[in-house]
């Protein structure tokens, strides 16, 4: 298994390297240009089923203290239920106006003539209902039958679970997001008064630097010595991301060491 | 002093502003200066422009107003504007910005668009992956696909400009996440194959000058302040436009709550050492 | 938003400020409603706007109704049917544990790849930061120089700081420079706490903004 998974960790991650390392003119011939989307949809795909983990995990952890009775068993419910509504009432959403697009598609194609046998083969739902409301399937009821579905798609934002979805999004999430981190401003406040003290050097240009930066747009201060704005930039321009660059860099080449390990097996998931 | 003091004395004194009228003027901002002008030389009538708002709303209240006034200025310039995001909770910005963007033009005579002049491809997931498969494709629009709606790509007015990376003109970014930026400079080699503007949080305003000092980033807006310097330069280049008020006076709040910080920081210590002498 | 959204969010924003004063059930019941919100969100996202289209769509066929001229693309069908059978993998420890390995499998895709694009990437952020920090000392104008041998300094000493190979407080030299090094290191932690203020006070700005303007003008609307 430990070979397997070696093997499969050097082809993956050696795809990328390669494709990286190779002259342009190599990766034309060996086809590189054209897999790589492919490619890369392959991995995203494969990726993008992870979401359902995270859910598994509050699941279990929030239906376990409302099964067992445990202290804050309402909050877990509430959780659980807000978690449920989402979720439910966006994909139904989805799902009916997708169906309803799908149609429309559906409709469309039967009015270019020569591919109807093979739509009616391939979609025997859609064909069945169209040709309950068109028997003739002539061109005119079909053009009403598209004008419905339209604004069957239009009317769909009026719908149960729309409503629901955007209240959620509208309501609950944006807001209470926003309030969450605007917490922190208060936070930052008190720590000001309380932590942030010069008992020596260090803490002293600490302390000037903030100040240069939080004065170098503050509209009073710059009223008073617009020289502040230039120094607030040259601060960040030279020293700041001098210091920054040299953070960056080191983890740049860490993060590199680290990935390369990754590749060769000498991390992850099969040591 | 009591941290329950603080908190109030911080929310009255951010509050006042948007109950009495102070005005205040805008101290320049060099970045939002040179991102205007390098937006103004790169952008021509029906250049393609990609914009990601991968934002949420933790940081909406600075990435927001950025990505408005900066949506505003491609429109008047004649861009053609591909929305999407990379953060699944930029939804709702998604949706809103440019409509709200397209009712103010609405007003003032000046037509913008679904389909034509802009489109809103919506969430896309693994950026590295997504921004490797944009500059490795041939076909753009094959690639895309669909926008958020389920329309395909094809049928949009818009992706008869679309071929490969080199029809888009430029790449510009609005974000609070940390790492996400990272992904376009990494993987649109931004400052030699692509040309790259970015709207950041103040937070993370010093790492971002790093990257403007190495190019790769070619105009910065930093936070609610870039964004109402921004505002200024917008109105004086479009003297008729409609000025965004409110903008304005969060800036003020912004300038009271930090020379309360400064107060606090000024205070406290002063407070110890007495203390300690 | 309509009017009941606005109430709603209003509410929910001042229990979160409750916290202030001290945990209580009203800040808790908004904490965990959110919470449950936000993790629904994510997967409605990824369903509705890339694992649909880009996969499932394909899959059972619907491309031939969203393409204009079709040609079935059988290796595409392969290798999308594959992804979401190794996609699957993810949750097989759940159902049994004899099977916990495959999980290895879709681990160790997703990982290689991201590591593989992450050498790619580190190269191309790399490069031009060290090209960028070559900068002339001698320049056209003295502030200029100044500040070129300001960035070079701060640069030098920031990088002697991160040098943990060997000691360097052996000598008074290596000594001097980690105590100047930590003073460089302090001005850019100073710029991030003064841009970090700036950042949090937006954040509540707009909050106060929300409030007063449309929870307090809906809530104003209703009683007159």
């Amino acid at each position: 298994m430990k070979t397997f998974i070696f093997v499969l960790s050097f082809i993956f991650g050696g795809y990328f390297v390669l494709e990286f390392f190779l002259p342009t003119q190599a990766k034309a011939e060996l086809g590189f240009d054209g897999f790589t989307p492919l490619f890369l949809d392959f991995v995203t795909i494969i990726s993008s089923m992870a979401f359902g983990l995270g859910i598994i995990n509050l699941f279990s952890i929030h239906f376990q203290k409302i099964t067992l009775g445990l202290k804050g068993k309402f909050y877990s419910f509430v959780l659980l239920l807000s978690l449920c509504f989402t979720l439910v009432s966006g994909i139904w959403h989805f799902a009916s106006v997708e169906s309803l697009n799908l149609r429309l598609k559906f409709l469309e194609k039967m009015t270019q003539g020569d591919v109807n046998q093979k739509l009616a083969q391939l979609f025997p739902s859609f064909y069945k209902t169209l040709v309950s409301i068109c028997p003739e399937l002539d061109k005119a009821c079909i053009a009403r039958e598209k004008e419905n579905v339209k604004s069957r798609i239009k009317d769909s934002d009026k719908h149960f679970s729309k409503l629901i979805f955007d209240f959620l999004t509208n309501a609950i999430f944006l807001p209470l997001g926003a309030a969450m981190f605007s917490l922190l401003a208060f936070f930052i406040a008190s720590a000001s008064f309380r932590a942030f003290q010069f008992k020596n050097i260090f803490g002293f240009l600490l302390l000037l630097s903030a100040v240069i930066v939080i004065l170098g747009q503050n509209s009073f201060w710059t009223q008073l010595f617009p020289w502040f704005v230039e120094l607030r930039a040259w601060l960040l321009n030279n020293v700041s991301s001098a210091v920054f660059r040299a953070i960056a860099i080191g983890s740049i080449i860490g993060g590199l060491i680290f990935s390369i390990r990754i590749w060769l097996g000498l991390e992850g998931v099969g040591k | 002093m009591s941290p329950k003091a603080i908190y109030l004395g911080l929310f009255i004194v951010l509050s006042a502003p948007f109950f009495v009228d102070m005005p205040i003027e805008i101290p320049r901002n060099f970045s939002a200066e040179g991102f205007f002008q390098e937006l103004e030389k790169t952008v021509k009538p029906k250049s393609v422009v990609m914009v990601g708002l991968d934002y949420g709303p933790g940081t909406s209240a600075e990435n927001y107003p950025q990505s408005l006034v900066v949506t505003e200025h491609l429109f008047r310039l004649g861009a053609k504007v591909i929305f999407f995001t990379f953060s699944p909770q930029a939804k709702a910005y998604l949706e809103n910005v440019p409509k709200v963007v397209q009712e103010k033009l609405k007003r003032e005579g000046i037509n913008v668009e679904y389909g034509r002049d802009f489109i809103i491809l919506g969430f896309r997931p693994a950026p590295a992956m997504f921004l490797q498969g944009v500059m490795k494709t041939d076909d753009l629009v094959k690639f895309f696909e669909r926008d958020m709606f389920g329309t395909p790509l094809k049928d949009l007015a818009l992706s008869k400009d679309l071929t490969n990376h080199s029809s888009i003109a430029v790449w510009v970014q609005f974000t609070g996440l940390v790492g996400m930026v990272q992904n376009y400079i990494q993987f649109l080699e931004t400052g030699s194959k692509t040309v790259f503007f970015h709207g950041c949080t103040s937070i993370t305003v010093p790492e971002a000058h790093i990257y403007t000092d190495s190019g790769q980033i070619r105009g910065l807006i930093e936070g609610l302040p870039g964004s109402v310097a921004y505002e200024a330069l917008l109105s004086e280049r479009f003297p008729v436009r409609e000025k965004n008020k409110n903008t304005v006076i969060q800036f003020s709040s912004l300038s009271f709550g930090q020379a309360f910080i400064f107060l606090l920081i000024v205070m406290g210590n002063i407070i110890r050492r007495r203390k300690i002498e | 938003m309509n009017g009941i959204d606005i109430l709603v969010a209003g509410f929910g924003t001042l229990a979160v400020y409750t916290y202030l004063i001290g945990e209580n059930r009203f800040y808790r019941f908004f904490e965990h409603l959110f919470i449950g919100v936000a993790a629904g969100y994510l997967p409605y996202f990824l369903i509705s706007n890339f694992l649909w289209p880009k996969a499932l769509a394909p899959l059972l066929g619907f491309d031939i109704l969203l393409a204009e001229s079709y040609e079935e693309n059988q290796a595409r069908k392969i290798l999308v049917a594959l992804s979401l059978v190794i996609g699957l993998f993810f949750y097989v420890e759940y159902f049994s544990k004899r099977l916990a390995w495959a999980t290895k499998i879709a681990l160790t895709i997703v990982l290689a790849s991201s590591a593989g694009l992450a050498i790619k990437g580190a190269f191309n952020e790399l490069i031009p930061q060290l090209n960028s920090s070559l900068k002339p000392i001698i320049s056209e104008t003295l502030k200029e120089s100044f500040s070129n041998f300001v960035f070079l300094t701060s640069l030098f000493f920031a990088f002697a700081y991160f040098i943990f190979s060997f000691n360097t407080e052996r000598t008074r030299f290596s000594k001097f420079i980690l105590v100047v090094s930590k003073a460089f290191l302090m001005i850019c932690f100073g710029a991030f706490f003064g841009s970090t203020v700036s950042a949090r006070l937006s954040i509540l700005i707009e909050r106060i903004d929300f409030l007063k303007n449309q929870w307090l003008e809906t809530i104003r609307s209703m009683i007159f």
